[in-house]
């Protein structure tokens, strides 16, 4: 048992800065798309009202 | 054109990657130590992340002073872009060594964090002016007041990098000191070495597509902010 010392700990802190790092990425992709989104809509109104 | 999205999509990849295989060479290439030692017997191989974490917060501090030193005395764009991307970069690294480092030392030392070690309570506290500076960018108005505040705090937060720094050798109270240089008690063995420096690299990688994307993602706000100020001049009062 006394061979454990220290595992489990080193699982959770492993856990812990993964779930960090690919909780970031996954923030920024989506973030992105979202905002690839976004300029393609305000562009459109733009090219729209300047057509008007 | 530059494709962003491509970039840092191959070197987060390839952070991730190298950050995985450093895991497994860790637990199967580098041999158990004496748990008389080293501090907390199988949990000592958190060593390659967390240190990993730190100096990677470190370049991201170093960018945040850069780009608050640049904004600060020219009001160059380019400066508030690595202040921009320092402070998220900053935030990430350091937050993953403050929820790392208790965890370890809950194995280590038997309690998680030591109120008195100055080494900790100052990395800390960078992490917190790291999360000020990230909220208060999101929260304020874009203007060049606020970058001006903004990078002021940002220089006072650099200053305690090498504060952090030197922590270790001269006040050193419970966190180890710096172990990578050899000395009479000080070093480590080549496989740790070679694991801890294998990891480093991978989190450079890591580091560098996600500073490219958060860059990305920071100046397409600002673009967005500008149609949007556009598209409101059009409408009438």
């Amino acid at each position: 048992m006394a061979k454990l010392t220290g595992l489990i700990e080193l699982a959770m802190a492993y856990v812990v800065m993964i779930g960090i790092i690919g909780g970031y990425v996954r923030y920024l992709f989506s973030k992105l798309s979202d905002l690839e989104a976004r300029i393609d809509a305000t562009e459109i109104v733009s090219i729209f009202e300047e057509n008007e | 054109m530059f494709d962003y999205k491509a970039t840092s999509f191959a070197l987060i990849i390839a952070g991730l990657l190298g950050a995985a295989i450093s895991i497994l060479l860790g637990f199967i290439w580098v041999p158990s130590l004496d748990p008389e030692t080293t501090l907390g017997e199988e949990a000592f191989r958190i060593i390659y992340w967390h240190v990993s974490f730190a100096w990677c917060s470190f370049i991201s501090f170093l960018m945040l002073f850069a780009g608050s030193l640049l904004w600060y005395l020219k009001n160059d764009e380019i400066g508030w872009r690595y202040f921009s991307t320092g402070s998220d970069m900053g935030l990430l690294f350091g937050f993953g060594v403050i929820t790392s480092g208790p965890i370890w030392g809950l194995a280590a030392w038997g309690k998680p964090w030591d109120w008195g070690d100055l080494r900790l309570n100052s990395f800390a506290l960078l992490t917190a002016v790291a999360l000020f500076l990230v909220l208060a960018r999101k929260s304020q108005q874009d203007n060049d007041e606020n970058r001006d505040t903004l990078s002021i705090i940002g220089l006072f937060g650099f200053s305690l990098v090498p504060i952090t720094a030197v922590a270790t050798t001269y006040y050193n109270r419970r966190h180890p000191p710096i172990v990578i240089i050899k000395g009479d008690e000080t070093g480590l063995p080549n496989e740790i070495l070679f694991v801890l420096i294998f990891t480093f690299i991978s989190f450079c990688f890591l580091f560098a597509g996600l500073s490219l994307l958060t860059d990305r993602i920071n100046q397409l706000e600002s673009k967005i902010e500008g149609h949007q100020r556009n598209i409101d001049s059009r409408w009438p009062n």
